[in-house]
């Protein structure tokens, strides 16, 4: 048998979403960026929101998501994206806006942002990838480092009496009334990847029926930043993040009644 | 509807000429002495008349930025706020900037720096013409002297925003904007249908819609030799507002031996002390620069070849001084006269200030 | 013609309204009008000033040297503003709580009791209109029915019941001055 016989339509069981652009992504071996951005574009082509999809990319690891989801971006400078998408979804009420954001943008330096928008219930997605370090700029602390890791700016782990503690931010947003569907998920192995996908469509179809804000916060890995090898990073992942930050929905409503 | 007289603050001329002129979306904070824009915006509820979206934001970075989502998608947006919540906004205006976004920025200003008071103030003048934010960018700015020109700036702003795709900033002072005036509003201008967007914004960030390539409005570029390339399209930008958009008004210049250079409502208190002096028989006259950057610097370099000196004056410590000087480069005197914090001068002390640095003038 | 006003007092004693109101009866009357606040962070009991102008030219500076008419109506006030009449003009005050008296000789003062008339009325609130009447009287400025239109303009649909009462007060003030 050849090759040309095995790749035929009705062998096919999988393939590059259609709205993954053909570049190279410049994500590190084994993070999980690239995973949700696959499924992110599978979510928008499901619901044929190609053409009426605005994408907001962050500040760090994450800023060139416009280069691979192949829908119109507007990239916003650190923490802010929440107050971009705010604006284009207003502006533009028929059209679909997600963000897509880290932990250093959303819970730092764009808590307020990231607050008042869930709080006023704007139509938007957050889409929120939580490493627990900041990739980008060389591995320091993020607001939601655990106690006792190490990172650049905690090179002997975080202390409590130093740096405060490990910010859950959903739960914080999951008691805001402007929030329709807070949910926390994982990526590191298929079922995972099955349950957010299937969180990721349920928070667009939310903000396409305008039922308030959705927020999908993805516990995910960083080899390089947590200097493992990218299996190692996902078993201390199962093993650390998890517990501080426990998997499943949060909060699920029918809509926010404003 | 038809264009309406109206008695009103500054502030609330730039409010109801925004519904009027047609934009899509105002996002602010509010901060003496400005809040009567949102809160003028907000009892006018124009969502209801025009579709245009009014939002107090949770803070003027929140708002800014606002400001730039809105203008990515190609909205005709504002924002307003005062001096500290300027400073607050530089970095978004700065984004906006590079992301070749129109959006328009009206700062009254206040005295500083820091908290400083909540009285009148020109300085802002740096900030406004001199970047503010980081990186090579211009703002154009326009200056108001009355509360009809704070009207007619935001119909103005606008089109220079979108006709370069550049930010544009009001740079009014607390005067003008606290002060009541007779106002003629602008007839009402309907809203860009979203199909128009399309049409006159084909860069725009407002989903695909059956375009084949997907627009990104980005200021990033981490390759420094196409970064260069965007900083020459910017600086060829520039280039073309300072040939096309210097806008100046000059008073009683003809046949002026001597100069007093003001913009904003200072220009007016200059305008009164000039009167007084004319009818003591000196000749002296104003030239009011209307945009503050592109500055009017041809204009004033002119002038520089007639009389024999000028006299800035200013509510700050000496800040437009500079590009006059750069304008008259040396051929005459050029003095400052400026009061700070927040304390607005009257004729009589901007008399005694031309006094005290032209004695010549007044012994003739 | 060209009027400039200062009238100056302690905020919520109607210094601005009554401005306002003068301002709005300039438009009225087709007059060219600025009506300048020194504002400051008091909503009440500290010092306000504004300064009116009506003229038939133009307005350049919205910021005056000296006025043609001041209204005070404290102490703070007419120690700041006396010296600032012009040769001839004229100054009304209200001399409840008054201490020092102007003293000046080149200027009309009235003094009007527009605290006393206003307890006669029965309403605090009409204390500025008092005062109106008076420098409406005193420097025959804008017709009646651009002050009442003025008036109107001023003052919020829900309180356009308090109209006669104001206009009453205005009356009042003129005569005053007698």
């Amino acid at each position: 048998m050849s090759t040309q016989d095995i790749i035929k339509e009705g062998n096919k069981v999988y393939e590059r979403p259609r709205l993954l652009t053909e570049n190279i992504t410049h994500y590190c071996p084994g993070c999980a960026h690239g995973v949700v951005h696959k499924l992110v574009a599978e979510v928008i082509d499901d619901l044929g929101l190609e053409d009426k999809t605005i994408g907001i990319s962050p500040v760090g690891c994450s800023v060139f998501a416009y280069n691979y989801i192949d829908v119109d971006w507007v990239e916003a400078a650190h923490g802010r994206a929440t107050a971009v998408a705010t604006a284009i979804s207003r502006l533009n009420p028929d059209k679909v806006v997600f963000t897509y954001q880290g932990d250093g943008d959303l819970a730092a330096i764009g808590t307020a942002e990231t607050i008042h928008a869930a709080n006023r219930g704007e139509n938007i997605v957050i889409v929120f990838i939580n490493n627990a370090i900041y990739g980008m700029t060389g591995g320091q602390m993020a607001p939601t480092t655990l106690i006792g890791q190490k990172t650049s700016t905690t090179p002997y782990g975080r202390r409590a009496d130093l740096n405060g503690f490990p910010i859950k931010i959903a739960d914080i947003l999951a008691q805001l009334d402007g929030t329709c569907y807070v949910t926390r998920q994982q990526v590191y192995n298929p079922a995972g990847v099955r349950k957010t996908k299937a969180a990721l469509k349920k928070a667009f179809q939310n903000a396409l029926a305008k039922k308030g804000t959705s927020i999908v916060e993805v516990v995910s890995n960083c080899p390089s930043g947590w200097k493992m090898t990218p299996e190692k990073a996902n078993e201390w992942l199962k093993e650390h993040m998890t517990e501080k930050y426990p998997l499943g929905d949060i909060k699920d409503t029918d809509g926010v009644n404003k | 509807m038809d264009e309406e007289v109206r008695l009103m603050k500054g502030n609330e001329a730039i409010a109801h000429a925004a519904i009027r002129y047609g934009y899509d979306g105002y996002f602010g904070y509010p901060i003496t002495p400005q809040s009567e824009v949102l809160e003028t915006l907000e009892a006018e509820m124009p969502w209801e008349k025009t579709g245009m979206v009014v939002l107090q934001a949770e803070s003027e970075v929140a708002a800014i930025n606002m400001i730039y989502g809105g203008a990515a998608s190609g909205k005709a947006v504002m924002t307003s706020s005062s001096s500290p919540g300027i400073s607050l906004k530089m970095e978004g205006i700065s984004y906006i900037a590079a992301s070749e976004l129109p959006a328009v920025i009206l700062n009254v200003m206040r005295g500083g720096p820091g908290l400083g008071t909540i009285q009148p103030s020109q300085a802002d003048y740096f900030q406004a013409t001199k970047g503010g934010g980081h990186g090579d960018y211009r703002l154009i700015v326009l200056s108001p002297a009355s509360v009809q020109e704070m009207a007619d700036f935001v119909g103005l702003a606008k089109d220079l925003a979108f006709k370069y795709c550049n930010p544009v900033m009001i740079l009014a002072d607390g005067i003008v904007g606290q002060m009541m005036e007779k106002v003629v509003l602008p007839p009402y201008h309907p809203r860009r249908t979203d199909e128009e967007v399309r049409q006159q914004c084909p860069w725009a960030a407002n989903g695909k819609g059956g375009r084949k390539q997907r627009n990104i409005i980005t200021s990033l570029e981490l390759d420094p030799s196409k970064m260069e390339v965007n900083n020459e399209r910017f600086q060829a930008t520039y280039k073309k507002i300072e040939e096309n958009e210097v806008r100046y008004e000059e008073f009683m210049c003809d046949d002026a031996e001597y100069l007093i250079v003001a913009f904003g409502t200072v220009a007016r208190i200059c305008r009164k002390a000039i009167e007084e002096m004319r009818a003591r028989g000196i000749k002296i006259g104003l030239i009011r620069p209307i945009t503050l950057w592109p500055f009017p610097t041809k204009a004033i370099e002119e002038l520089s070849k007639r009389v024999k000196g000028m006299l800035c004056v200013e509510l700050n410590a000496g800040q437009m001084i500079e590009d006059v000087k750069l304008a008259v480069d040396g051929r005459v005197p050029v003095y400052h006269f400026g009061r700070m914090g927040g304390i607005v001068p009257t004729p009589d002390e901007v008399e005694a200030a031309f006094q005290k640095d032209f004695p010549e003038a007044e012994n003739k | 013609m060209k009027e400039e006003i200062i009238i100056a007092g302690f905020g919520g004693q109607g210094v601005l309204s009554m401005g306002k109101i003068l301002a709005y009866a300039g438009l009225m009357d087709n007059l060219e009008v600025t009506w300048m606040p020194a504002y400051g962070p008091e909503q009440r009991g500290g010092t306000a000033n504004v300064t009116v102008i009506l003229s038939d030219q133009p307005i350049s500076s919205p910021v005056l040297n000296s006025y043609d008419t001041a209204v005070l109506l404290n102490q703070q006030s007419l120690d700041k503003f006396e010296s600032k009449v012009r040769p001839g003009g004229t100054l009304i005050y209200d001399p409840s709580g008054i201490h020092h008296q102007p003293e000046r000789k080149d200027i009309t003062i009235i003094p009007v009791d527009a605290l006393d008339a206003t307890l006669e009325l029965g309403n605090s609130k009409a204390y500025n209109m008092v005062l109106l009447g008076a420098l409406l009287k005193a420097r025959n400025l804008l017709s009646t029915d651009a002050v009442i239109r003025g008036l109107k303009k001023t003052l919020p649909e829900r309180h356009h019941h308090l109209i006669p009462i104001n206009e009453k007060a205005i009356e009042k003030g003129r005569e005053l001055v007698g």
